[in-house]
Parts: structure tokens; C-alpha cells; sequence
């Protein structure tokens, strides 16, 4: 029922932008169901409408035009009936007629007043919905984003119509929803683009049988946004509605938080690596965004890199050491060359994991404070020349299974004690410190402070063997 | 002055308003007016007589909690179904799962203007929103300003529904105390409020 709201809002900009004065109704005839259903392929499917429900032989793909019309005269004659369940408006309860569902009792029985004027605007609201991976879409009730998205609704159609796209899916108005929210806010958008250029920025998957539109990562839609709206926070309604609905309800996205990301990566890795690595690390942050939604709010920590939680603790590391690659015997040049492109691709994801990991860190840690950014790689350099003072393994177990494995700060504490007192002069200061540091952390910023730690050490590694 | 009481439970679950016939529905995380209309009515049941609908005791409120939990849970239509003809005709209501997203261990804050009425409060459970989400009152009442309420992101960290129609408002559903009048408000969020360590 909130696409009623959103309907509102954006038939409000609507006239205002066009110097129109449209009702729901009329906007519904003259524009929604034309771009929406008066074509061959439809935009969006709405299970049970009267725009899907088909007499005996008809295809939705051959209807004839008076027949398109009777369907959307079908429409206007529920609504004016009075009739208002989840085929006729969007996001309303279905129908229960025959008998009671068993998702009835959810269904309040505070009895509203809707106008027939909100039914059609369910419909417009319900086109505006943006689609993200996970199979969740969202609204934002904002005029500007609004219209944006009615651009889109053009272009949608007009590939949908393109005869030498006979094979793009219809019905995927929400998924291309976000696809062109995101595309459009780029940073470097540009208004000549065509269906190759799209193709190319990954908004359509292609094979031979068909066409469609992927679905877009909420965190890339995130960054892209946060370029147009860099200081705002939106509320943003989490919904699902289809063969069943799902409802994760109203969230704040903190755009600005995103700024703080790009911002820390081109601070530590520099401008123009932030810039080549941008397409890869929008869509590396960010959780699935249910779990997003459990966080309460769309911000720096729903934007924690996917599988960083595997880090912490004895689990996992990461592997930085740099890969070393020689022609085999027998090799051919050509066979050598394509092995050793595959494993520097592979040794240049590792690193922009990595870069993500440690910008994500290093924001959560220094939230409300300011900090040095580069401390924990001096502190695991200071590891790296202890580690060295000692040719057996002790001093290398005590730091990978004990110091960067703790979970919490008495483990940590513990062998830092150990490890203090067979520090070379030079370094003892610095570990003193730390250990300062660490007393006064809370648990929260501990947890994270450690995780960081031990991918420096893991990278400082890296850099030594060089 | 605020007098602010404090009250905890292990669960608690609220309903969005556009939550219908769901498979899935997590928990909002605010008031609603007439959340705390109704709160307020089972605090001080006085307020019934003349009732108007208007809040008159609780001048703010903040809710956090640990994290969302998905609970699956057994539930059924809201009346009878009748099946067969007239020689086996039988009636039933079948079972369905539904999975909801609850708070664990939610802790939410009364702000009251009286000192008498936060005394009041401390003696009293509320619910959220259900009748078995239990909320138990702590029997301190803090005694801060309105500022520090505002402000103290260690003390006082959660959602915050303000009703009032800004920019940033949205429609959050329609008041039964007030001939379902619509209801709008904007979230405002002080420090962390969801503690989630890992």
C-alpha cells in the first residue's frame, strides 16, 4: 500500500516537471499503459491482473490492440466496482473471496478509506520499485529519483520493442529499474549510449536463447547514488511482492557513508588506483541485503565486504604473498603467457580484496575518531622485524596462531606480554603503545582493529619478499 | 527535565503497517503514535475515560536491541474454510508458516515530562507489540535533560520515530485512536543501535 505514497509523490513531480495536470486515472491511461502493457511484451507482470488474466485462446505476445484496450477497460470496471485486492492494486492484500488464505489473519481490519484515484496510483508507484540482488526491491520516496526512473521506462520500452532484440525478457521493470538507476548516476555518464554500451557495462546478460536484465548489487547502486546525493539520507522501504510478499519495511540510507569509503581508499591507495579499482569494489561491499536490513540502518557497516567474516579468529587468511611464475619445461610461450596473465588476474583480485577489506576496516575503526591510517601496517612491520630476529618458529607461531588469532583482548594482551620481552630496543616503544592502545579499545573496535592487523602483516609479507 | 524509564525484554516484534499476507516480515524498529498512544493507555488506563487519542504523557522514546532473529512460525487464516458437499461437508483451517523478523532482547526508553508519572511506569510491563513479547521496567528512573536524551550516543543509542511531517517524513501507517487518520514521522537514530559484535 506504500505505492500509493510513492505514486503520489511522483505523479506530483510529474506534472510539475511536464506543466501537466494529470490525474492518477488519466496519467495511467495516456502513459503507464502505454509504455507499460500496450505492446506485444509487457513491462511488468502482475499475477492475476486483468492485464494477465487471458480468454480462452489468447496469448498475452498476439493480443490485438482493441483487445489490449478491453483489458484495460477490464481494469478500470474492477476498480470503479469497488474492487481493490492484490490483482487490482498494488501491493494489497489478495483476494479471499472463497475462502480464507492462510496468510489471512495478517491482514489488519482497520478499514481504510481508498479512493479509486489511489488504486491507479498503486500502479504507478508499483513501476517505480528497484530491484537488487537477493530478490528484494526498493522504494524511495524521492521526487528527483522518481523521475529518473520514469526516464528509464522509455528506454526500457524502446529495447523492448527493438526488433533485433527479440529475445530481451520482458516484464523485468523493477530489475531494470535499478540497472538504469545505476547506470544513470555514474559517474561518467553520458547521455549517447546504446544497447551495446549498456551490454557492456554489464546491465543485460546475453546467450542465444534470450536477453535479460541483470540484477544489480545493492551496494553498487549505493555508491552510484550516494555521486548524485553525496550529503543525504533517504528512507528507503524494503519490500518483495510476488507469488508471496515479503516486507522488511522502512531503513536510512546514509549516502554520505559511502563518500567516507571512496574517500579512504584513494587517501591509502591513491587516486587513480581508487578510480581503476571502483567497477570491482562497489560490488565486493556490502552484505546480502537482508542482512543489511537487520543492521537497522543502509551505512558503512551494512557495507562490510562479503566473506571478511571468515577472517576473524584462527579461520582464514588471506594469502598475499606475490605469485612467482616460470616458463615449465615443454611450456609453450603462448601457454606460458596465458598461465601467467591468469594467475596475475588472480594475484590483482587478491589485492583488491585486500584494498576493500582494509578501507572498510580502517572506517569502522576511526568512526568517531581520528586516527593514524597507517598504524597497523607500522605495527606489522615492527611483527615482521621481530619475526626475523628468530630463525625457528616460535616467534612466527606466537604471531599467527596466538596474537592476530585472538577474538578478543585478553588472548591478544596475553602474547603481546610474550612477545614484549624479546623486542629489539628499536621496536619497544612501538609495542608498548600498542598495547596502551589496545587496553583502552572496546570490544567492538578490537575485533576489527585485530582482523586489519593481520591482513597488514599478511600484506607486509608481500612487500618484504619482494 | 525528562524522567526516563527503562524497559527490556528477550523479544518484541511490530508490525509494519504495509505487512500484508507476507511469508516474511521483519520487525519495524520505531513507534508509531499510536504505539505509544496505546502504551500510554495501559501505563495510566485514566486516560481512557474522554479519550481523545492525543499523547499526553511520553514525550520521547528510543528502541535498539541486539539484532533481527528469524523466527518461523505456525499460523493460521483468520476464520474457517468449508469443504465438500452436503453429505461431507467438513470446516477447516489449514497450517501455514510464516517467518518472521524479530528483535532479541529490545530495550526501549520512556521519556516522561512528570516525575510521578515515570514512577508510575516503573512499576508496570508493557508489550511489544505483542502480548507475549514482554517488556520489564527497571526500577531506576534517570533523571537527564532533554539534550542529554538527545544526545548521550553511550546511554541513550536507538530509533526514534518523530512525529512530525518534514522532508524526511514518511507515511508509517493509519492512527485507530484518531478515526485512522494518517500517521507520518521521520527516523532519527542516536549512536549505535543495534549491537552487533561478532
Amino acid at each position: 500500500m506504500i505505492a500509493i505514497t510513492v505514486g503520489r509523490t511522483f505523479l506530483n513531480a510529474y506534472n510539475e516537471r511536464f506543466e501537466e495536470n494529470l490525474s492518477a486515472k488519466e496519467f495511467f491511461d495516456k502513459v503507464y499503459f502505454e509504455y507499460f502493457f500496450n505492446h506485444p511484451k509487457y513491462m511488468q507482470w502482475i499475477t492475476n491482473s486483468p492485464f494477465v488474466q487471458m480468454k480462452s485462446g489468447q496469448k498475452p505476445h498476439l493480443l490485438q490492440p482493441e483487445e489490449r484496450i478491453e483489458k484495460l477497460a477490464n481494469l478500470h470496471q474492477k476498480i470503479s466496482g469497488g474492487e481493490k485486492d492484490a490483482s487490482i492494486a498494488i501491493g494489497f492484500p489478495a483476494a479471499e473471496e472463497k475462502e480464507f488464505a492462510t496468510t489471512s489473519g495478517l491482514v489488519t481490519d482497520i478499514e481504510f478509506q481508498i479512493e479509486e484515484e489511489d488504486l491507479y496510483l498503486s500502479w504507478i508507484g508499483g513501476g517505480l520499485g528497484i530491484g537488487v540482488a537477493g530478490g528484494y526491491s526498493v522504494f524511495f520516496n524521492e521526487p528527483e529519483i522518481l523521475i529518473k526512473l520514469y526516464e528509464g521506462w522509455k528506454i526500457y520500452r524502446k529495447y523492448l520493442n527493438d526488433p533485433t532484440l527479440q529475445n530481451l525478457k520482458g516484464n523485468q521493470i523493477n530489475t531494470w529499474n535499478g540497472q538504469w538507476l545505476n547506470f544513470a548516476y555514474r559517474k561518467r555518464f553520458r547521455e549517447d549510449f546504446d544497447f551495446a554500451r549498456l551490454h557492456a557495462q554489464n546491465v543485460f546478460s546475453v546467450n542465444d536463447k534470450v536477453i535479460e536484465v541483470n540484477t544489480i548489487n545493492w551496494s553498487e547502486l549505493f555508491f552510484n547514488i550516494s555521486n548524485k546525493f553525496p550529503a543525504h539520507t533517504f528512507s528507503g522501504y524494503v519490500y518483495s511482492l510476488g507469488q508471496t510478499n515479503k516486507t522488511l519495511g522502512f531503513y536510512p540510507f546514509y549516502f554520505s557513508q559511502a563518500r567516507k569509503i571512496t574517500d579512504y581508499y584513494k587517501v591509502l591507495f591513491g587516486e587513480q588506483v581508487a578510480l581503476n579499482d571502483r567497477q570491482a569494489y562497489e560490488s565486493l561491499f556490502g552484505l546480502h541485503i537482508k542482512r543489511a536490513c537487520e543492521l537497522g540502518s543502509i551505512g558503512l557497516q551494512a557495507l562490510e565486504p562479503k566473506y571478511l567474516r571468515k577472517y576473524y579468529g584462527k579461520d582464514s587468511n588471506l594469502k598475499m604473498t606475490k605469485p612467482r611464475v616460470a616458463q615449465k619445461k615443454g611450456e609453450s610461450e603462448e601457454d606460458y603467457e596465458v598461465r601467467k596473465s591468469s594467475v596475475e588476474q588472480k594475484d590483482y583480485e587478491n589485492l583488491i580484496t585486500f584494498r576493500t577489506y582494509k578501507t572498510w576496516l580502517l572506517a569502522m575503526i576511526t568512526k568517531n575518531k581520528e586516527e593514524s591510517l597507517n598504524y597497523t601496517a607500522e605495527v606489522a612491520k615492527a611483527l615482521h622485524e621481530y619475526r626475523e630476529g628468530s630463525t625457528k618458529t616460535d616467534r612466527k607461531n606466537l604471531i599467527q596462531s596466538e596474537l592476530l588469532a585472538a577474538k578478543n583482548k585478553k588472548p591478544f594482551l596475553d602474547a603481546l606480554t610474550t612477545l614484549i620481552k624479546d623486542v629489539h630496543e628499536s621496536n619497544l616503544e612501538m609495542f608498548k603503545n600498542l598495547r596502551d592502545k589496545v587496553h583502552l579499545m572496546s570490544a567492538e573496535d578490537f575485533g576489527y582493529f585485530v582482523v586489519l592487523l593481520k591482513f597488514d602483516y599478511a600484506y607486509a609479507e608481500r612487500e618484504r619478499n619482494l | 527535565m525528562y524522567y526516563i524509564v527503562r524497559y527490556s525484554g528477550p523479544f518484541g516484534f511490530i508490525k509494519p503497517w504495509t505487512a500484508v499476507r507476507d511469508s516474511e516480515t521483519f520487525s519495524q524498529q520505531f513507534l508509531t503514535p499510536s504505539i505509544v498512544t496505546g502504551i500510554e493507555r495501559k501505563l495510566f488506563p485514566e486516560l481512557l475515560e474522554d479519550d481523545d487519542g492525543e499523547i499526553k504523557k511520553i514525550v520521547g522514546h528510543r528502541l535498539s536491541y541486539k539484532q533481527i532473529s528469524q523466527q518461523q512460525e505456525q499460523i493460521q487464516p483468520r476464520g474457517w474454510n468449508e469443504k465438500g458437499t452436503r453429505n461431507n461437508k467438513s470446516y477447516e483451517r489449514p497450517y501455514a508458516i510464516l517467518v518472521r523478523g524479530v528483535m532479541l532482547e529490545p530495550v526501549l526508553f520512556l521519556a516522561f515530562q512528570n516525575s510521578n508519572d515515570a514512577k508510575i511506569a516503573t512499576k508496570q510491563h508493557i508489550c511489544l507489540s505483542r502480548n507475549e513479547d514482554l517488556l520489564y521496567p527497571s526500577d531506576e528512573i534517570l533523571e537527564v535533560s532533554k539534550e542529554d536524551f538527545d544526545s548521550d550516543e553511550s546511554l541513550f543509542s536507538g530509533f526514534e520515530l518523530i512525529f512530525e511531517k518534514n522532508e524526511q517524513s514518511f507515511l508509517v501507517g493509519y492512527n485507530r485512536y484518531k478515526q485512522n487518520e494518517k500517521m507520518f514521522g521521520y527516523i532519527k537514530i542516536v549512536g549505535t543501535p543495534v549491537k552487533n559484535n561478532y
